[in-house]
């Protein structure tokens, strides 16, 4: 694709970004607030889009070993729930238009280029989103980009477990100075 | 463990009157001589100089409380409760983040320590053209002399750590001036996790100083307590009105609490000052209120060196370089420094993902971190941001990026890969979503040269929020006086760093400190002969 396909592209998609999310709030297809315990902020569309997308984003990080890559990602999803509640109602309002955006089947198709349901979706087909809204001319995917860059960076690299990869040994002397750790 | 949480065991010993809001089950009027709202720099200096003059203070956050038992080195953790929106604050448009605190002792309890004088020229600029009288350097530096005993600040003794010894080192390679940094701490470990707490209570923060101290004289201290209205009446404020907010630190609990006193300090900082009195149709003819506001916009630049460098340990900054920050011919001008690299900072910055990420990241221990803070405000084309309310009363901050900012931060990034490749870098990236790593100096100027101004690609941040509240004897351009009195009501005094008509040019916390010091011992006066 050259770059006026492309911007094309994203003109087009800039379009559907603010009216299928609208659709998709107004027709109900956007899925209300979890209502447990466990989570505040995420609900099930939106842990399934971070669960098939963070392999892609963090590919090479994450553990190679099945059991210990399944509960990476299982404290990252705890973590950006978090993380989002933390931002305050504002912005996670704007975090579940984000994730709306991403689950409604059309919009999704066309701004991301991903047709399949996230939990179908090929490795080559996030990626290619993935570079898609990093390199894309419109801001809007950009900033999209960022925000959900950030969070899975955080709440990656946040983990002890990511540390020895990275050369990081850890908080110094934290027999003296770690009073609770949170987390273990 | 072996470090006393100095603020708790001091709070039972001595009986601090110590009030989470979010626990109150009714409302309340509390009455006080004086109200100060915000506890960092401004309103922690404020209420020390206030509660030893013998006037009953009442202090209020809407942070929580955490001292050093709480503070464990853990960026998620830190992240997410002692920072405004946990750490996700940004501009408007998202382009920049925004890093502020949001805890009892407010931002200095995560900033990085360095403390400087406001630089003359910037108080000469103010007096020349902000119309601003009694801050020459003279009538300052007692006031200086003072916070810099009170706050042990004195320049770093110990060797700097490599991130900050390489800035020295490009430094020294190629002429340019630098100098140590001077810091508020007494008996620092040399962690470098200042940015998440001191877990040590290293840290002259207001934490362990003044809010302590004012506690001590009597003061009242009401925590998870939001700041929502003042109530103006005919030339004056007669009360605060807040609200409580709950356990998990967002939510309000419906009790509301109602703060009056004869005399009202606003010390909430940049962007929440502003906002607070935007959300209460505060007077304000001349639309001042939240216009000016400066942030020292920070880009930055990654160096690949040969040796170890472990930038996620050592005091975070102890030498900068100001070589140029005056003379600029013409250019904007800006400090350099080095940011701490912890694994989330250090990650969330690169805005990589895949294997550029993880390749990246693997050589974090061997990385350099160099950053240049843009000194806005100064020029035409540098008028700072303008902080307004969404449609749920929260403020944000509209903060444009000119072209002669622009035309800034691309000499700092050329700058900043000049000093890196004579200190040794094997490669270095200018963090841009279209830039990699180069490896010598003429590819990255080249790539430099032509990376598109663009926000979003351009990665931006800021951890200094001055401004908003601008001071002044003109009413037509300020919004309070010199002496930080608002323009339109008698007895509401702003003091903090949002009063600055523009930035500093240094980090800010000492020119706060000293700024606190001198307005609230002026208020003490007016209080006293009323």
């Amino acid at each position: 694709m050259d770059r006026r396909q492309f911007l094309k592209l994203g003109a087009a998609s800039s379009a559907v970004l603010t009216a299928t999310s609208l659709t998709a709030s107004l027709s109900g297809c956007s899925e209300p607030m979890p209502l447990n315990e466990k989570w505040q902020v995420l609900r099930e569309g939106d842990r399934t889009f971070l669960r098939a997308v963070a392999p892609v984003m963090l590919k090479g990080a994450l553990p190679e070993d099945t059991t210990a890559r399944q509960l990476a990602i299982d404290n990252m999803l705890a973590y950006i729930d978090i993380a989002i509640f933390n931002l305050g109602p504002h912005n996670t309002k704007q975090m579940t238009e984000l994730f709306d955006l991403l689950n409604f089947s059309l919009s999704r198709g066309l701004t991301t280029g991903v047709w399949s349901k996230w939990d179908k979706a090929d490795e080559k087909e996030i990626e290619n989103f993935l570079n898609r809204w990093r390199e894309s001319s419109l801001s809007l995917f950009n900033l999209a980009y960022n925000g959900i860059n950030k969070l899975m960076c955080a709440t990656w690299y946040g983990q002890p477990a990511s540390w020895d990869q990275i050369g990081y040994p850890g908080p110094l002397y934290p027999e003296l100075l770690i009073t609770k750790p949170t987390i273990s | 463990m072996a470090i006393a949480d100095i603020f708790k065991d001091r709070a039972k010993s001595e009986n601090w009157q110590l009030t989470d809001a979010g626990k109150l089950s009714q409302n309340i009027t509390v009455e006080a001589d004086v109200i100060i709202i915000g506890t960092g720099a401004g309103g922690g200096v404020s209420a020390e100089v206030l509660s030893q003059a013998g006037l009953k203070v009442v202090m209020i956050e809407e942070g929580g409380l955490y001292t050093s038992d709480n503070f464990n080195m853990d960026e998620l953790d830190a992240y997410g409760t002692l920072y405004q929106e946990g750490a996700g604050r940004a501009t408007k448009d998202g382009a920049i983040s925004i890093f502020q605190g949001r805890a009892v002792g407010g931002t200095t309890v995560v900033n990085w320590t360095s403390s400087f004088r406001t630089p003359t020229p910037t108080l000469e600029h103010w007096q020349k053209h902000h119309n601003v009288q009694g801050f020459s350097s003279e009538e300052m530096a007692p006031y200086f002399d003072q916070m810099e005993k009170r706050l042990n600040v004195s320049k770093w003794a110990m060797p700097p750590n490599a991130n900050n010894d390489i800035l020295k080192q490009g430094c020294q390679a190629h002429d340019w001036s630098w100098a140590v940094i001077p810091r508020n701490v007494k008996g620092c470990m040399d962690l470098g996790y200042c940015g998440m707490g001191c877990p040590a209570n290293a840290k002259q923060s207001m934490l362990v100083t003044t809010v302590p101290e004012a506690l001590k004289n009597d003061a009242q201290l009401f925590y998870r307590c939001s700041a929502n209205r003042l109530v103006f009446s005919d030339h004056k404020v007669d009360s605060v009105e807040c609200l409580a907010i709950g356990e998990d630190g967002q939510t309000p609990t419906g009790v509301k609490i109602s703060f009056k006193a004869p005399h009202i300090v606003l010390s909430g900082g940049a962007i929440n000052n502003p906002g607070l009195l935007l959300r209460s149709n505060a007077p304000d003819p001349h639309e001042r209120i939240g216009k000016r506001t400066m942030i020292h916009p920070v880009n930055a630049s990654l160096a690949r060196m040969d040796q170890k460098t472990n930038p996620f340990y050592g005091a975070p900054q102890s030498i900068y370089s100001d070589h140029f920050q005056w003379q600029t011919q013409g250019d904007m001008g800006f400090k350099l420094e080095v940011p701490p690299m912890q694994p989330v900072m250090g990650a969330q910055i690169m805005g990589l993902h895949g294997f550029k990420l993880a390749d990246t990241l693997q050589d974090l221990s061997t990385m350099q971190s160099t950053i240049a803070l843009m000194r806005d405000g100064f020029h035409e084309e540098s008028i700072g941001g303008t902080v307004e309310l969404d449609h749920g009363g929260k403020p944000v901050l509209d903060y444009p990026v000119t072209d002669y900012m622009w035309k800034g931060l691309r000499k700092a990034h050329n700058k900043m890969a000049e000093l890196q490749f004579a200190a040794g870098a094997k490669s270095v990236m200018p963090l841009h979503h279209d830039a990699s790593f180069y490896s010598n100096l003429k590819d990255c100027q080249q790539a430099i040269d032509s990376l598109p101004a663009e926000l979003h690609r351009h990665r931006l941040l800021t951890a200094h929020l001055m401004g908003g509240c601008s001071m002044g004897e003109d009413a037509k351009e300020s919004v309070v006086n010199s002496q930080g009195r608002f323009h339109h009501a008698d007895n509401l005094y702003v003091i903090d760093g949002s009063v600055f008509p523009t930035s500093i040019g240094a980090n800010p916390q000492l020119s706060i400190y000293a700024l606190a010091l001198k307005q609230a011992s002026a208020l003490v006066k007016t209080i006293k002969q009323a």
